[in-house]
């Protein structure tokens, strides 16, 4: 018997084959001792393990069982809630955030004016009003005060010079 | 109208399914105290491992409980709740197929080969067992199986499932299922008569 005939015998045991086909395996059962004894073992085999499923009980209780599904249904029903109100914000953010920009990118153009200048250092002329020189570095983050006067200098920092 | 008061010790399944789909958990509370053995039965069946046939089942009855709204009652309850843990664990062999580097699958289907020539079991080998013993044996023989193997053996006889559907399920083709088939009949055969040789 080749491989195709042993299939089919199986198949014929598990009522898979057309009517056409199962006429041919019932004569090849029939004539041969060989493919009757293959089907016996497979019927045998089917029939007995669809009679006696193994029983297998579940390891813990029917309370802790539920307690851990009601908790992880409760967890998944939170999310959901959860991912919606971070996902459609309420409608005055709509507008807020555009307007935030915008007001952000202005103060930035009053506040930082040299901001879009080339990245070289530079010297500021004296003000008047204060009788001073600034250097500032863009490099190296660093402005440089010198007072007109005053033998003295300070240094200060970016932030404090703003 | 008030809605009827449902005894849920008594009440059908369906009748529940239908408290459940309103929404109401203690329906459900009750469908899994009814069918928790079962549903966690099918997972260990498959993967063979407590620690995650319990989580897997648990899963299943989460899921279960999503999709509640989407069960129609063509099948019972718990045929339903049966193939969404059968997909579960599908799904959970497959990620551990990937993880696994070498396939001791590929192995075992050349062993088939040497399987198909083995002699043809002609005695009973489970004459005269008590049905317990028998379960026990089976339930052993099952273990000794690749996971492949088992699962088209469990697919097949214990569920019912035709070469068609369990071919989809298990994303393969007719041909491989009845091959696998075969092998996994020749194999349990042949572990429950070299047990009995042990006995006698």
């Amino acid at each position: 018997m080749n491989t195709n005939e042993e299939l089919k015998l199986q198949a014929y045991a598990d009522g898979e084959l057309s009517p056409r086909e199962a006429a041919k395996v019932a004569a090849l059962i029939e004539r041969d001792g060989e493919a009757r004894a293959l089907f016996t073992e497979l019927k045998r085999t089917k029939d007995l393990l669809a009679a006696n499923e193994p029983e297998i009980l579940l390891p813990e209780s029917r309370e802790f069982h539920w307690s851990k599904i009601a908790r992880e249904i409760e967890r998944h029903e939170s999310r959901p809630a959860m991912v919606r109100r971070f996902a459609s914000p309420a409608w005055w953010l709509k507008y807020f955030s555009p307007v935030a920009a915008t007001a952000l990118i202005a103060a930035m153009v009053i506040i930082y004016p040299n901001i879009t200048d080339n990245e070289s250092d530079a010297q500021t002329a004296p003000a008047p009003e204060t009788s001073s020189v600034v250097f500032r570095s863009q490099s190296e983050g660093m402005t440089v005060v010198w007072l007109q006067g005053d033998e003295n200098y300070e240094f200060a920092n970016p932030e404090s010079d703003l | 109208m008030p809605a009827k008061k449902i005894d849920y010790e008594s009440a059908a399944d369906d009748l529940l399914v239908k408290g459940a789909q309103r929404g109401d958990t203690v329906a459900f509370e009750q469908l899994v105290g009814r069918h928790a053995d079962k549903i966690y039965a099918r997972a260990f069946s498959m993967v063979r491992n407590e620690e995650e046939a319990v989580d897997l089942s648990q899963e299943a009855w989460v899921k279960g409980w999503q999709r509640l709204k989407q069960f129609q009652g063509e099948a019972s309850f718990v045929t339903w709740m049966t193939r969404i843990v059968i997909n579960l664990c599908l799904d959970h062999l497959r990620k551990q197929k990937r993880q696994r580097a070498e396939s001791i699958e590929h192995l075992d289907e050349e062993l088939g080969g040497v399987e198909r020539q083995m002699p043809v079991v002609t005695v009973n080998p489970t004459e005269g067992l008590e049905r317990a013993e028998l379960r026990a044996r089976i339930d052993k023989a099952l273990g000794q199986l690749t996971e492949a193997h088992r699962t088209v053996l469990i697919l097949h006889e214990f569920e019912g499932l035709e070469y068609k559907e369990i071919a989809k399920r298990m994303k393969c083709s007719i041909g491989t299922v009845m091959s696998r088939l075969f092998y996994a009949r020749r194999r349990m055969a042949s572990l429950m008569l070299s047990w009995k040789k042990e006995q006698s």
